[in-house]
């Protein structure tokens, strides 16, 4: 993949921890990564392993226990992190939207599906509430509402999980947003509603030319809609990679355990996969590369030294000091 | 699987809640006694056989009979026709009171709950010193200051009780501000004064009508006790409490003079309870379940 545009959204040495009683967890540690117009980055990783939080932070919407030690995020040319709150209201839902994980709960159950939908154009655009709500409707359409006019007038108990999800997306938008965040999507949702949702967000995608953030920790997921894949692990970016690149030529040990986990059609009656042991804690991250207690090719130097981000190939980025000795 | 009980009693319609109210017999007696009450005081000037000041000097404490069903007091009004016009003041006076508590106590509760930090700590304080007064003695010193009068007494009730507004509106508002929704809301380009009011105080309200229909009642008890002390409405005004005010010192002579009016303050506080217990019961699923 060429890539001739500049990053949309470029992050720069992020550090984000969460105040506790027990201490700062640090669930992201110095991520650097930089998205390009148009295309679809996927975030893979454990629960766990700062994405969410990463995806929360684009937006400033972290929780108040949440500090931003440090680092930058440059959106359009904008440092988001120094943004002001009504620049990053102009922002929201008008430039950068998000979709998250538990559509149950993302819509507020006291307002009919069209005010919420209609809320969102209302913010941003100059128009009356008739003019907004035409809008909704015909977004709503868009994202496959059957009957957009009569179940705008609905509330959201009266919408299955799947409908909540489109309703949640026909939101997000309805403004034409130039980066749509992708929490998980779908993983609320049962696997033939899945398919439904990430089919709409490939078309959203194409229509409105919008460049996607797909969280996910879903293997399937990435193989089927994603350009280029991050991979985190422990509050660190590990690999980043072109979607073909990362299946077929895997160098980080971790994305290689994690692949080797899907279930794939290959030789029957086979274990499948595992990696040992469970994510470390971000109270007290061990030392050296984060993953050397989980992982085979663990040397001495991997407990001692952090290993830095490197690029191994054109576009592919692997922090391993062994990534030559796997194979 | 809590979750799944949650969205299942979510999904009652708010014709089903009816229905379910219904079945509620104390919720049901209590929406009887104040239709009652109301349908007495709008139509006060039609069923009232006298004019509440109407004095007769030659029919002084006269008991209860078919011309004045409630009796006489001392200065030969009907109590009955007083009775019936006073239910207008304790509605009235019932209703501001709750109205101006909510109007101090809803938005300070939103905003400690929603800015948190020391702003709920400033809030929570005052609410908690307010909380600490005994309410009548705080509301009494108001008054003194105030002078006398049925508004005064308003002001002064208001001022010692919206406590409880604050203290629900802030709980509430600090559990749906960590809700995915309201992340979706500011995800969405949401101002805070927006999310406060159009978001977090519609989901608040379900709490703030229960915490009103029972907090009418201490308000009627509160404002006629000050009556009664002569503090709140002054003669002629039929106010209950100043009716019992009045006919004390004729208990033993005359306890129609008294009783009537007690009663009927009596009826209306627990209609009000009733009622209050019966919509907490309906709109609260735990308590449902249970």
């Amino acid at each position: 993949m060429t890539r001739v545009s500049e990053a949309l959204l470029e992050v720069r040495d992020l550090h984000i921890c969460y105040e506790t009683s027990r201490g700062c967890v640090r669930a992201v540690d110095g991520v650097s990564l930089a998205i390009y117009e148009g295309e679809t980055f996927c975030l893979v990783g454990e629960t766990g392993c700062g994405k969410s939080t990463l995806a929360l932070a684009i937006p400033r919407l972290l929780p108040p226990n949440a500090r931003l030690l440090r680092g930058n995020i440059l959106f359009k040319g904008i440092d988001l992190l120094r943004a002001s709150e009504s620049e990053l209201q102009k922002i929201r839902g008008r430039e950068i939207a998000m979709i998250f994980q538990n559509p149950m709960t993302s819509l507020n159950p006291v307002h009919t599906i069209g005010f919420q939908v209609a809320e969102v154009p209302l913010i941003h655009f100059r128009m009356s509430w008739k003019e907004a709500l035409v809008a909704a409707v015909k977004q709503l359409g868009k994202v496959g509402i059957p009957d957009p006019d009569l179940r705008s007038k609905d509330y959201p108990h009266t919408f299955s999980g799947g409908m909540k999800q489109r309703s949640m997306i026909a939101m997000m938008t309805t403004c034409k947003p130039s980066l749509l965040i992708a929490d998980e999507p779908t993983t609320a949702l049962d696997v033939t509603i899945q398919a439904q949702i990430l089919k709409l967000l490939y078309e959203l995608k194409s229509e409105y030319g919008l460049t996607l953030l797909l969280i996910t920790h879903n293997f399937g997921i990435v193989a089927e809609v994603c350009d280029r894949v991050g991979v985190m692990y422990a509050g660190k970016i590990v690999e980043v990679a072109d979607v073909r690149e990362i299946f077929e030529n895997p160098q980080h040990p971790y994305t290689k355990g994690l692949i080797e986990c899907v279930v794939a059609r290959r030789k029957s009656k086979t274990r499948l996969n595992q990696i040992p042991g469970t994510p470390p804690s971000l109270l007290n991250p061990p030392s050296g590369c984060r993953f050397h207690p989980r992982c085979p090719y663990t040397t001495r130097k991997c407990l001692r030294e952090e290993p830095q981000i490197i690029e191994v190939r054109e576009g592919h980025l692997v922090a391993c000091h062994n990534y030559d000795r796997i194979r | 699987m809590t979750l799944l009980i949650r969205e299942k009693i979510k999904s009652l319609s708010s014709s089903e809640e009816f229905m379910l109210f219904l079945k509620h017999k104390r919720g049901l007696a209590g929406l009887i006694i104040l239709s009652f009450m109301l349908f007495i005081a709008l139509t006060a000037d039609f069923i009232a056989p006298k004019k509440f000041d109407e004095v007769d000097p030659s029919s002084r404490l006269l008991p209860p009979s078919t011309t004045n069903v409630f009796g006489t007091d001392h200065l030969g009004r009907d109590v009955f026709s007083r009775i019936v016009y006073g239910a207008r003041i304790a509605l009235w006076v019932g209703l501001l009171v709750v109205l101006i508590e909510a109007g101090i106590g809803v938005p300070l509760g939103l905003i400690a709950g929603y800015y948190g930090g020391s702003i709920d700590k400033l809030i929570s304080a005052i609410t908690d010193m307010l909380w600490a007064f005994p309410p009548i003695i705080l509301a009494l010193a108001i008054v003194t200051i105030l002078g006398p009068g049925l508004t005064n007494v308003v002001v002064a009730v208001s001022i010692v009780s919206w406590a409880p507004y604050t203290r629900i509106v802030r709980a509430k508002t600090q559990s749906i501000i960590s809700r995915e929704f309201i992340t979706a809301a500011r995800a969405v380009g949401e101002s805070s004064l927006s999310i406060m009011f159009r978001y977090v105080l519609p989901n608040t309200l379900a709490s703030v009508i229960v915490l009103a229909t029972l907090t009418i009642p201490s308000a009627i008890l509160y404002t006629t006790a000050l009556s009664f002390l002569g503090f709140g409405a002054q003669p002629p005004t039929p106010d209950w409490g100043a009716m019992l005010n009045e006919g004390k010192d004729y208990i033993f002579k005359a306890p129609w003079c008294s009783v009537f009016p007690g009663l009927f303050i009596t009826l209306t506080a627990l209609s009000f309870n009733l009622l209050g217990d019966a919509l907490r019961d309906v709109l609260d699923p735990k308590l449902r379940l249970g």
